[in-house]
This record gives C-alpha cells, sequence and structure tokens, in this order.
C-alpha cells in the first residue's frame, strides 16, 4: 500500500491530474432528468477586518493598522447530478490571507470529487477532499457555517494548513444504532502543502473519522496518520553550516540531517462534540499529534472551549483555547554530543553555529492560550456579522507568527461579515 | 386548575369552541407527504429528521435519491416541522445548512410557496418528499406520517 502511495507521489502531477480529472469524468453514464435540477451552484464569502495591539507581532498579517485581507475569503461551489446515485462536487476559494504563496485571492481548488451512492446509507468519493481533521473540517472557510469569526486558532492551527485537502477516496456509511447514530469515513490518499517556507509532503495519509449524533448531541473522534516529509528551505540552508565538518565528524552530518522529516509517521488524534441545548449551544474540541520523536518533529496537543447563547438573532460568545507544541530534543542532545567530540571553544565558527542552532530549535517549543469574547449577528436571511476580541497569550512563533519566542500577548479586534448565496 | 366537568354547559361549549380555534389557527397537524405510487407506506421520525437534514440521502425501499421539499421558514409547516420532529432553532438549521452544502455532502431541499405548490412537486416526482398542513393532503399525494399535536 505504501509503496503504491510513494509511486503516487514519485509519479507527481500527471497522475494526481488524472485522478482529479477521473473526479469529474468518470460517470459518463446517465444524465439526470432535467438541467435545471442536475446543476446546483451556490457560493460563501466572508469580509473581515481586523487590526491587532501590536505590530511586532502580526497575528495572521494582522497589525496596529486596519486590515481587510487577512479574514477575508471567497468560494464557489458547483454540484452536478449524472444521475441518482452519481454525482460531482468542485469548490474554488480564493483567499486574501494564506501561509503559502496562494494570498491574494489566488483560486485555490479545494474539492473535487465524484461520489457514487451505494445504498441509502453508504457512499464513496474519489478526487479531492477536505482531511477529517476538525469537527469543522469540511467547513472550514464557510463562516456563516461557525459561530466565530475564524475557527479557534489553539486547535485550528495555521501550521497544519498544508494537511487540510487530499487527494484520494473515502468511504461513508451511516449506521443506526436506536436513539443515536455514527457517522463512519474511512480515507486514504495523498497530500501535502507549503507552510511559510515549510514544503510538507504526506504520502501516504489514511484515517478513519466517526461521527455521532444522539439528539442535539454530537461527539467525534478522529485518527489520521500520515507519512510525512517536510523540509524548511531556509533551515536546510542553515544546517548546510555543518557540511565542512561533517566528513570529520559523523556526529555534524548527523545534525544537519535532523533538520529534515524523511517518511517520519505522524499521527494525529482529534475528538470534539457540540452540544445543542435550548438556546445554547457549547462546543469543545481537542487534539493529539504524536511525532516520531526524532529528527524535524514535534508532538503537540491543545483543545477549546466555546459557550454561545442566542437571544433573537443575536449570538454572544466566549471561547477559551489552549495549545502546547513540544519539539523533538534529538537535535538539541546531538549538539550537546557533539560539544563532547568538540569542545566549546576549540572553533568560535562552530560554536556560534551551535547557540544559534539551539535558539532556532528552542524557538519550536511553544505555547499558548487564547481567550475570545464576542457576538454573531443574524441581520439577514444568510447574512451574519461577527464582531470578536481576541486575547492571545503565548510564545509561539510558528503558529501566532509572532517574531520573538519570548512570552508575549496580544489583543485582536476582528468584524467579518459572512453571506452564503 | 381549570375542571371543564365543572363548567356549565354554555361555557363547556364555548371553551370547546376555543379549543377549535386555537387548534385551527395555530397548530394544525403537518403530513409528510410522497408520491402516491411510491412504495413507502409510512416512515418512522428518525426517518424523517434525517431526510430533511439530508443524512439519509435516498428514499427507503427505492432506488431513488431524495428530493426533499421544504417550505418557506416562515410559514406554519415549516416551523412545526423544524422545531418540533427535527428539533432544531431556525438559527442552527441555518448555519447546519451552510455548513452540510459546502462541504459536499449533497444538496440543499429545494423550497417551493405553500402546500398546492408542494403537493404540485410531490405529485410530479417519484423521489420527492415535502410536507404540508395535514387538512390539504389529497389523492394526489400519499401521506407517511402525520405530526399532531401534543
Amino acid at each position: 500500500m505504501i509503496l503504491f502511495f510513494r509511486y503516487w507521489q514519485g509519479a507527481g502531477l500527471p497522475l494526481r491530474l488524472i485522478v482529479l480529472l477521473a473526479g469529474f469524468c468518470m460517470p459518463g453514464v446517465s444524465v439526470a432528468v432535467n438541467s435545471e435540477e442536475a446543476l446546483q451552484l451556490s457560493g460563501f464569502a466572508s469580509f473581515g477586518m481586523g487590526k491587532s495591539s501590536r505590530d511586532d507581532m502580526p497575528f495572521l498579517n494582522h497589525t496596529e493598522n486596519w486590515s481587510f485581507r487577512s479574514d477575508t475569503i471567497v468560494g464557489g461551489q458547483a454540484q452536478y447530478k449524472f444521475s441518482n446515485r452519481w454525482s460531482s462536487t468542485i469548490q474554488v476559494v480564493a483567499r486574501g490571507f494564506t501561509f503559502d504563496e496562494n494570498d491574494k485571492f489566488d483560486p485555490v481548488l479545494e474539492w473535487l470529487f465524484t461520489s457514487y451512492q451505494l445504498s441509502a446509507e453508504t457512499r464513496i468519493r474519489v478526487g479531492r477532499m477536505r482531511t477529517p481533521l476538525y469537527l469543522f473540517s469540511d467547513s472550514l472557510e464557510v463562516g456563516y457555517a461557525y459561530p466565530w469569526v475564524r475557527p479557534p486558532v489553539d486547535i485550528y492551527s495555521y501550521l497544519r494548513s498544508p494537511l487540510a485537502n487530499f487527494d484520494g477516496m473515502d468511504f461513508s456509511t451511516n449506521v443506526d444504532l436506536g436513539e443515536a447514530d455514527l457517522d463512519v469515513q474511512v480515507f486514504a490518499g495523498v497530500g501535502g502543502g507549503t507552510y511559510i517556507d515549510f514544503d510538507i509532503e504526506l504520502c501516504p495519509a489514511f484515517g478513519v473519522n466517526v461521527v455521532s449524533r444522539w439528539d442535539n448531541l454530537t461527539l467525534r473522534y478522529g485518527y489520521t496518520a500520515a507519512d510525512t516529509d517536510a523540509a524548511s528551505e531556509s533551515l536546510t540552508a542553515f544546517a548546510a553550516n555543518y557540511d565542512s565538518l561533517a566528513s570529520l565528524y559523523p556526529i555534524f552530518r548527523d545534525i544537519r540531517d535532523s533538520h529534515e522529516t524523511k517518511g517520519e509517521l505522524f499521527e494525529y488524534h482529534s475528538t470534539g462534540f457540540q452540544w445543542d441545548y435550548e438556546s445554547w449551544t457549547v462546543i469543545g474540541e481537542a487534539y493529539l499529534t504524536n511525532g516520531p520523536g526524532k529528527d524535524f518533529s514535534s508532538d503537540s496537543h491543545g483543545g477549546y472551549v466555546s459557550f454561545s447563547k442566542q437571544i433573537q438573532d443575536f449570538a454572544p460568545y466566549i471561547v477559551f483555547g489552549y495549545y502546547k507544541n513540544e519539539f523533538s530534543d534529538e537535535i538539541t542532545s546531538l549538539i550537546e554530543a557533539s560539544k563532547v567530540l568538540v569542545p566549546v571553544g576549540f572553533n568560535s565558527d562552530l560554536d556560534e553555529l551551535r547557540e544559534a542552532n539551539l535558539v532556532i530549535v528552542d524557538n519550536f517549543n511553544e505555547k499558548g492560550r487564547s481567550y475570545t469574547v464576542g457576538v454573531r449577528y443574524d441581520f439577514h436571511q444568510n447574512m451574519d456579522f461577527k464582531i470578536e476580541v481576541e486575547y492571545l497569550d503565548s510564545n509561539a512563533q510558528l503558529t501566532r507568527t509572532t517574531e520573538s519566542n519570548s512570552k508575549e500577548d496580544t489583543v485582536l479586534l476582528s468584524m467579518v461579515i459572512d453571506v452564503v448565496f | 386548575m381549570l375542571n371543564i366537568a365543572q363548567m356549565p354547559l354554555a361555557k363547556k361549549i364555548t371553551f370547546s369552541v376555543m379549543l377549535c380555534f386555537i387548534s385551527f389557527s395555530c397548530c394544525a397537524d403537518v403530513s409528510v407527504i410522497v408520491h402516491p405510487s411510491s412504495k413507502i407506506e409510512s416512515l418512522t421520525t428518525k426517518q424523517i429528521k434525517k431526510l430533511f437534514l439530508g443524512r439519509l440521502r435516498m428514499l427507503p425501499n427505492s432506488n431513488r435519491e431524495a428530493v426533499v421539499v421544504d417550505q418557506g421558514s416562515d410559514s406554519l409547516p415549516h416551523k412545526r416541522m423544524y422545531s418540533e420532529l427535527v428539533r432544531m432553532t431556525p438559527t442552527n438549521l441555518k448555519r447546519y445548512r451552510a455548513a452540510y452544502l459546502f462541504s459536499g455532502k449533497g444538496r440543499l431541499p429545494i423550497t417551493v410557496a405553500g402546500d398546492d405548490q408542494v403537493k404540485d412537486f410531490v405529485a410530479g416526482s417519484l423521489s420527492a418528499i415535502g410536507y404540508i398542513d395535514a387538512a390539504s393532503v389529497d389523492d394526489r399525494v400519499k401521506s407517511v406520517y402525520l405530526l399532531t399535536i401534543d
């Protein structure tokens, strides 16, 4: 299986393109009753503005000046029904801000799949789909679908944005349990993307997602495992400084190589619930990521809980979030071990390199908290307005994109208008 | 406490008339309807809830993907259907539908105005399932579930 996916990755773009095209062309079988019913077009958008209390901690690119791009998203979707059982969906999303090269509203293909309904409860999909990492994975960009300006950042970490989609297939079924029922989804495919200058490849990624519903309570557990390659251009260049010593002392080659991750298993566990009780909605999620514990990897965990209450068209909410990222100590241990072989003071360039390296590595040890207060106002049949204040307390250089590893705090004010059409 | 048995006759009549008036004006029963040739004879509350939330995509006992027919959210049958049978508030329903639509799970219901249009649609499609005021049911459609007043 893994070999197959490796081959797939090796085949690169052409093969993945063919699978995606197959996702749209497979059922040339029969045409639905009439074209008006067969094709359904829809769209969504969020127009956001926000500002942060500090220029030196540009969270999501929000600074002390009002930014109109960071939370602004436009998406369009077409669903085509070929027959009673076959249908295809395409969704394209353009974002004002991303952590890869697709900001400035470049259209990105988020969904492109064909689904076949095997029975009333069961279906198979092939193409590009959303990786079920969270409770709101399927509607990550659709602000109208959730209570907040954006999904809680402690869980919906931007670090995992390259994992958002996969190209492959899934199988899902609904199991009746009397009063309750279970939606079970199993999936496999390949994925990847860019986060700042990290290139991340998942090959393969596979997992299971179980959602149970009982009256107004939803419970979810998801497990995703991914054979992962990760490398950063700047870190690789930095680690190349050890090259001149690598032939004399193999430990420096090990240090250099530890700045990348190749074919390591990462596991993502996540769980969540939503409880709608009269006018109250309580939502909570938690996750645990297990890396390989070596090379360039980390273990992390986090969670949030959100309370909101519907008062006519208004829904005030509060959210508490927390996360912690613990970086593998392999590089640190290797550097310390190298000091036995080449003691401090022997070569000042090497001493500087090792010290700089320890600081860089420590920057990946992060933790953060967030407290959010806001209100959603449904002012129109298919539109809402939200305003929120978020207090972020963290030393997170990566996920919060702060400038330093010291413990800092920021206050972020955001407003957004969400539309579905 | 109201004790109807102890009421004088005139009051009893007035009271009963009032009750009828109340039940007709604000709380008419709602029937869930399908095409008269459909093999479905009756549906459970849970099946209907899942069909109207798009979580059961095919009509039971059929080879057909369900085409769910909704009425406007201000209409009485809609309010009764979603508040008492599906048990979802209007705001939660709107959010649920947005998430459902854009997660590629399926299609949203087709919305038409009034019982007559629901009947027209359902009478013309073996895949359709809709709901109307129980008093509007006629032989062009088949009632497979009756949502009654408690």
